[in-house]
């Protein structure tokens, strides 16, 4: 991917799209891929750089492990789109890895801290 | 638990690649649609809106192929594609495949069905407890010098006390016959055995209980059959323990059934406690076994043997003990190591012939693969994809081999001699089919290697857009290196098989000395179930006989002529000292020479009125006339033998006996009426093939003595096979792998003159028009491959001579290094491989020269 020279815009952490996407989904309910790139793209208030794309992988990753699930549906704008919907193993999965996410991050936050005295 | 899911998941999407792409295709078409209500929406046009969809998705093609890589494994999926490739290059020269295909098949599918032969009979431990604490003792004269021998039961008892053996047995098998109730009298290999045999050997009865101490240290009467006897004869009857039967009219009770497999000595049909009256007698028949102690060693028990040995022969006997698998696998062990290693050379030259293939392959892929690189292809991708190829093809010669081999093992034991142990258990088992897959991996890998790399380093120099691509080519001489390798090492193998060709066709001409392909035989055990006057019933059969369609005369001997060993005599003749070594003592129908075909030199045969109360006479053959004689005038001579009660004369002498040229011993032949023999052979000559004779036999003998077992009638000749069974079975193996060799190579020699032909078409075609003639013409082509035939052959017979000595005790009355075969199989090789060029270069002859030229 030809590197942007947008500095104020950050890559996410290789990993976090997964958890995110599985965040939006309990939230949001299901969802087509546009509806969670666009949920992402207004969370992040353009902080982020999302290539939509890049958001298959991380679909495929997760109904492969059976954490979402996806059906053919309408949309409200008459056009037809793959639903994605968190399931049962995916809410639990989700605990799991927000609190990995939160001790990880705290670990660094910690770290860094420390750096900085 | 959701890693595994993922992990089937994409293995399931490389299987079945089609239908997620579809599915995926939909989704993007969706995605890029809302992206673009959304654009248009905010007051984009048209054009514009599908411009930044796209640009907000990242590039449809990158989101599909980030898709593939995460939904599948990329490695795996392209393995699959180049696998289909693969399938369809080869498909696409069918011919050259199925070539390749055929040799690895043939070559795999022989290796793994000696390599079956060779791990159960050599290798695969035997089916006891700590088999390598098993050894056979045995016996030899020091002075004089004797073969290795067997034991007598004090020698046994003797070394049976060795601290080297924590247990050990002996036995001695001999056919008896058995009888009782609901069983028709059948003849029987009794294992008579001394100590525990199946305590040496830690084994127990599949039925019933092994012998006691008592039992044994008394001689009782109680025998243990094996599971084929019971199988054959009791139908697998479940209560056989307690059953009564009888051996020789005595009664025994059957205590056990021995497990399948495990029985010792093999042929054993029932085995019974040695009897006091047996060890007293003390005979020189016994085979010992023993197990070692956990902490010794068969050399250690060696050395304690010979001493003992020694000290109780006065110093003319030794002893040693080997392992009881190298001892039983006997001569068939060298035999089986000569065909392995035939195997494997032949295997080389099938693999020889698959590198050609895939090196003729890669040369007219050149251009493909230049383009392939100036494209990206990378040189790992290019030599999976290559890779993949030549594993395909070993794999399908792997498995088509394995189809092969089950068959080849079948008809190879079919054919096997009855002296290889083991030979109704072996079988194609899953390990050696592993062995054979793995080798076939091996031979993919070794083979594919070379070739590929030398195609992916060549690309990178290779101009794309030049049609001239083929001079270019360096020209290598690896192919050249490999046809000479194949000629030489089926020169090897054809030469180890033409000699023991002229092995076997030596002992197949040998002279017996007597009429050895007209004689059936037929065992007549009289003792224990037999009580009438034996001599009566000698004269009765052979009269009845004798007049039986296609019988032209029979006789009643106690040996049968095809063997030369029986009771030894000691000789003395009257007014002379003891004659040193003993004569074989043969008692023998007056009709036997003359049914026997064995021609009388001197003095007269035996008559009618050589009977009872005539004065006894006896006959001598050649080598008592030459070794006990000192070639004295023998006829008149008189002697005694404590085997007659007076004394004999000499009233003929008849010639030596050779059966399958083995020399015969000082031999007296006496009369069946003038001595008491407890039973023989009914030699019966046939005119022509005695098979013929062989149903009318055995129903006259149930009806003339209904008593005795009419189970072994046989041709003669079967006797004589037996000896050679092993080197005729080596024989047949052997000359099988030669012509697969042979077939082989010649194959590769062709494909070498056929690539020089393609190589060098268009100077071919200049020099056919600018007039040179198709005898020049073709010389060019042939010469380099006659060139190479020469160096293989060379190089074949040096190997031959050098490797020619492991096959010498297999050999009879020829030596490894023969001179006819060592001009035969080059010969034969050469003119093979000549005119297979020679058929390659016909396509020169056929060529139009203009057209060729023109075609550039």
């Amino acid at each position: 991917m030809p590197p942007s020279g947008d500095g104020s815009r950050t890559e996410l952490l290789p990993g976090t799209l997964e958890l995110i996407v599985l965040q939006t989904l309990t939230t949001m309910g299901p969802q087509h891929a546009y509806g969670i790139a666009a949920r992402i793209e207004q969370v992040a208030k353009q902080s982020f750089r999302l290539n939509q794309g890049t958001l298959y992988p991380a679909l495929v990753r997760l109904e492969q492990k059976g954490w979402i699930k996806g059906t053919w549906r309408t949309t409200e704008t008459n056009r037809e789109a793959k639903y994605y919907a968190i399931t049962r193993a995916g809410t639990r999965a989700l605990a799991d890895e927000v609190d990995r996410w939160h001790r990880s991050a705290g670990l660094v936050n910690r770290l860094l801290a420390g750096e900085v005295e | 638990m959701s890693r595994l899911r993922r992990f089937l998941a994409r293995l399931l999407t490389v299987i079945r690649p089609g239908r997620q792409d579809a599915s995926f295709e939909r989704e993007i078409a969706s995605h890029l649609m809302m992206l673009e209500d959304e654009y248009r929406r905010r007051g984009m046009s048209n054009d514009h809106a599908r411009r930044a969809a796209r640009l907000a998705l990242g590039g449809v093609e990158q989101t599909k192929e980030r898709h593939r890589d995460a939904r599948s494994f990329r490695w795996l999926d392209d393995a699959r594609r180049d696998a289909i490739y693969a399938a369809r290059m080869l498909e696409r020269n069918p011919l050259a495949t199925a070539t390749a295909v055929l040799s690895l098949a043939s070559g795999i599918g022989l290796n793994a069905a000696i390599f079956s032969i060779v791990d159960w009979v050599l290798i695969r431990p035997l089916p006891y407890p700590a088999p390598h604490q098993l050894v056979r003792v045995m016996t030899a004269g020091t002075a004089p010098v004797t073969g290795p021998a067997a034991l007598t039961h004090s020698e046994f008892v003797a070394f049976a006390a060795s601290t080297a053996f924590r247990e050990a047995a002996a036995f001695s098998t001999a056919t008896r016959v058995m009888a009782g109730a609901g069983v028709d009298p059948v003849h029987v290999a009794v294992s008579r055995m001394a100590g525990d045999l199946f305590a040496t050997l830690e084994v127990l009865p599949e039925i019933g209980r092994p012998f006691t101490r008592e039992e044994l240290s008394g001689g009782a009467p109680v025998v243990i059959l094996s599971h084929q006897l019971w199988a054959r004869r009791f139908s697998e009857d479940p209560s056989i323990a307690g059953r009564p039967i009888t051996i020789d009219g005595v009664h025994h009770t059957v205590v056990g059934v021995m497990a399948a497999g495990r029985a010792y000595p093999r042929d054993a049909d029932l085995w019974r406690p040695l009897l006091a009256s047996e060890r007293e007698d003390d005979d020189r028949d016994l085979s010992m076994i023993a197990r070692l102690e956990r902490d010794a060693v068969a050399a250690r028990a060696s050395v304690e043997l010979a001493t003992v040995a020694r000290s109780i022969s006065n110093g003319v006997r030794t002893a040693w003990a080997d392992d009881v698998q190298r001892t039983d696998a006997g001569n068939v062990r060298s035999a089986l190591q000569a065909l392995f290693a035939a195997a494997l050379l032949t295997l080389l030259i099938a693999c020889a012939n698959v590198a050609a293939l895939i090196r003729t392959r890669g040369a007219d892929r050149t251009a493909e693969m230049a383009v392939r690189g100036a494209l990206g292809a990378t040189r790992a991708r290019m030599i999976a994809q290559l890779m993949t190829e030549t594993l395909l093809l070993a794999v399908a010669g792997g498995a088509f081999g394995l189809m092969f081999g089950r068959w080849a093992l079948t008809a190879m034991v079919a054919i096997a001699p009855v002296s290889v142990p083991r030979l109704t258990e072996i079988s194609l088992d899953i390990r050696i089919l592993g062995i054979g897959v793995a080798a076939t991996m091996l031979v993919g890998l070794s083979v594919g290697l070379a070739p590929a790399l030398r195609l992916s380093r060549l690309t990178t120099i290779m101009p794309v857009n030049r049609g001239g691509w083929r001079h270019t080519m360096p020209r290598s001489n690896g192919r050249r290196v490999l046809v000479a390798a194949q000629v030489a090492i089926a020169i090897i193998v054809t030469t180890g098989a033409s000699v023991l060709i002229r092995s076997l066709q030596h002992l197949v001409t040998l002279e017996h000395g007597f009429a050895a392909n007209e004689l059936a035989v037929a065992e007549l055990y009289l003792r224990g179930v037999f009580d009438g006057d034996s001599r009566q019933l000698f004269r009765d059969l052979t009269e009845q006989v004798q007049t039986l369609p296609g019988v032209k005369a029979a006789a009643v001997s106690m040996l049968p002529p095809s063997r030369v060993s029986g009771p030894r005599a000691p000789v003395r003749l009257i007014g002379e000292r003891q004659i040193d070594s003993p004569a074989t003592f043969r008692p023998v129908s007056r009709t036997y020479f003359d049914t026997a075909g064995i021609p009388r030199t001197a003095g007269r045969g035996f008559t009618i009125n050589d009977n009872d109360k005539a004065p006894r006479v006896a006959i001598v053959n050649t080598t008592f006339v030459r070794d006990l004689l000192g070639n004295r005038s023998a006829v008149g001579l008189r002697l005694t033998t404590p085997f007659v009660v007076d004394s004999m004369s000499i009233v003929g002498v008849v010639a030596d006996v050779t059966p399958a040229g083995v020399p015969d011993t000082p031999t007296l032949y006496v009369p069946v009426e003038q001595t008491s023999i407890g039973g023989g052979y009914l030699i019966v000559r046939a005119y022509g093939d005695p098979r013929s004779i062989i149903p009318e036999l055995t129903s006259s003998l149930r009806i003339a003595a209904p008593g005795l077992a009419a189970d072994r009638v046989r041709p003669l000749a079967e006797d004589l096979e037996e000896s050679r069974a092993v080197i005729r079975f080596s024989t047949e193996v052997a000359t099988t792998f030669a012509g697969l060799a042979l077939l082989l190579s010649t194959i590769g020699v062709y494909g070498l003159a056929a690539s020089e032909v393609s190589a060098r078409w268009r100077e071919l075609a200049v020099r056919l028009a600018l007039g040179a003639s198709h005898r020049e013409a073709l010389w060019t082509v042939i010469r380099p491959s006659a060139a190479i035939l020469a160096a293989g052959a060379s190089l074949g017979i040096l190997g031959a001579l050098s490797v020619g000595p492991a096959l010498g005790s297999l050999l009879d009355g020829v030596g490894p290094a023969d001179v006819v075969t060592m001009l035969v199989s080059p010969t034969l090789l050469i003119s093979v491989g000549t005119l297979a060029s020679g058929f390659a270069a016909m396509r020169v002859l056929r060529a139009d020269p203009a057209a060729t030229l023109r075609s550039d």
